[in-house]
């Protein structure tokens, strides 16, 4: 059934699984830190020297999200592993638990928060500043997973455990599973991947949910693809804004009744049409 | 094309994400200001990988990535723990239980943020070999040579009149061979008292370096990880 789900599961285990054994077999695999513009903004501000060798990885990343959205943070990111196989039944997103059919009309739904998120970026890069440490790379879940995996391999080869195999764990909670708002409200890389995210919906023929008209069922009541969505999004009759948080994990595509979404391929004249005339 | 349409029908959410951005944010704030108090008499030193920059700069640099961890070949590269000096945890130090360091420089060319690099001083010099002369064999009974056969660098292991070892502080370049085939560690599995290697490498830095000779393992366990405070002065 959850077919999707499983193949994004299996993309992150497999990014966890190339790190972590790099350590058996020596190779330079590296971590999903050496992509990471947060991480390259504080080592820049508490060293007071700018990494140049980061910067080609992380340039790479956010051209991806433009070319490709959200990827990431469904298919890649340890946060939405951990929301996958420990989050329950439903899909969880950037907002944490949604995907059932919103409360209420005027309510609206539950969005990425940019201004949240820069203000979380603000304070991390000013503390790191201050105190001369990526303070940020201490508490960040995919630095904690990776801190996790390497004090494991540490436990293997030299047998001495560390705490940080009860504690990594136990923060990863914290913030994955109770702290729900962490992906919308406070990810700093949420911030960078939000603005990338707007440039990546207005790029002509970038890949998005896109509804063939003739197939779709909104008219008829159908709201699978929003009830199916983890961000609420109703691909039928989403705007470029709203689709600014599409992550891109094809639970809609899969789901659809009338497999009336696709994400490549041309776009339809009424989306077009759509596109010009929001709603709001 | 409005930016978002959802804005001002969603204020209850708005200021639930505010709310928690600004828990995040005070969380920060506190995890920074706890980590900075604990460097602010800045007296830590540990034994890092060859090419690495002093421990302010390396603390600032390093982005805890594992490419150094991942890469070398003889799994002496491992992960800081987590401990009160909780800002290192994740940054790289040297163990020599599976081997010992010939300087291939893997780490440093993989190290994407300079906190391993060449123009170090530490790149071809880790640290110091210390004999710790109540638990070296040697010194306690004498008959064991080990490190001193072992040791690649001619002269910085030498053996006195009465079999002990002495370390020429200004050849040994800290490769760890000796620290790693200490058999004292298998022979004084009795005791485990606070270290268990009769030879260990420590950082020029620490306290424990600047010790002359052999030295007990008290010295050794208060000396090994804190900074000299006449190094800390010249810098």
């Amino acid at each position: 059934m959850n077919k999707m789900r499983y193949l994004r599961i299996a993309l992150a285990l497999v990014v966890l699984a190339l790190a972590f054994t790099a350590v058996f077999f020596h190779g330079d695999v590296g971590t999903l830190c050496l992509l990471c513009p947060v991480g390259f903004g504080e080592v820049a501000l508490a060293s007071g020297s700018i990494p140049w060798a980061l910067l080609p990885g992380v340039l790479i990343v956010l051209v991806l999200i433009v070319l490709l959205g959200r990827v990431f943070c469904s298919w890649v990111c340890p946060t939405s592993l951990l929301r996958n196989i420990f989050g329950g039944h439903k899909p969880r997103g950037l907002t944490g638990r949604v995907g059932e059919t919103p409360g209420c009309s005027t309510c609206g739904r539950p969005h990425n928060n940019l201004a949240a998120q820069a203000v979380v970026l603000g304070v991390l890069l000013i503390v790191s500043f201050i105190v001369h440490f990526p303070v940020f790379c201490l508490i960040c879940p995919i630095g904690l997973t990776f801190g996790a995996l390497f004090a494991l391999s540490r436990t293997l080869i030299t047998w001495q455990p560390g705490w940080e195999l009860i504690v990594f764990p136990a923060m990863l909670i914290l913030e994955v599973l109770v702290l729900r708002r962490w992906c919308s409200a406070i990810c700093p890389l949420g911030f960078f991947f939000g603005l990338m995210a707007k440039l990546h919906v207005r790029l002509p023929g970038a890949p998005k949910p896109r509804v063939q008209e003739s197939a779709c069922r909104y008219e008829q009541g159908c709201r699978v693809c929003e009830q199916s969505c983890a961000e609420n999004i109703c691909a039928a009759s989403a705007t470029p804004a709203t689709l600014e948080d599409c992550t891109g994990c094809l639970d809609c595509k899969e789901h659809c009744p009338t497999q009336a979404i696709h994400f490549l391929g041309r776009q339809s004249a009424s989306s077009e049409a759509k596109e010009q005339e929001p709603e709001h | 094309m409005t930016d978002s349409p959802t804005e001002g029908s969603t204020s209850s959410f708005s200021r639930r994400s505010f709310c928690a951005a600004g828990v995040a944010a005070v969380g920060l704030v506190a995890l920074g200001g706890a980590g900075y108090l604990a460097f602010a008499d800045g007296n830590q030193v540990w034994l890092r990988p060859p090419g690495a920059v002093d421990e302010a700069h390396l603390l600032a640099r390093c982005n805890r990535c594992g490419r150094c961890i991942q890469v070398c070949p003889y799994h002496l590269v491992q992960p800081r723990p987590l401990s009160w000096d909780f800002p290192t945890v994740g940054t790289p130090e040297l163990n020599f239980k599976e081997g010992y360091c010939d300087f291939c420089m893997k780490c440093v060319e993989v190290c994407p943020t300079g906190a391993l690099n060449f123009d170090a001083p530490s790149a071809t010099n880790i640290g110091v070999a210390k004999v710790i002369r109540d638990v070296c064999i040697a010194w306690d009974w004498g008959g064991c040579t080990v490190c001193a056969d072992v040791c690649p660098v001619e002269g910085a292991i030498t053996l006195d009149e009465h079999g002990r070892p002495h370390v020429d502080e200004t050849l040994c370049d800290g490769c760890g061979l000796c620290e790693h085939d200490c058999p004292a560690p298998s022979l004084r599995a009795y005791d485990r008292s606070t270290v268990d290697g009769g030879i260990y490498v420590v950082s020029r830095q620490s306290q424990a370096a600047a010790e002359a000779g052999a030295i007990s393992s008290d010295a050794f366990a208060a000396g090994r990880n804190v900074l000299n405070p006449k190094e800390s002065s010249h810098e």
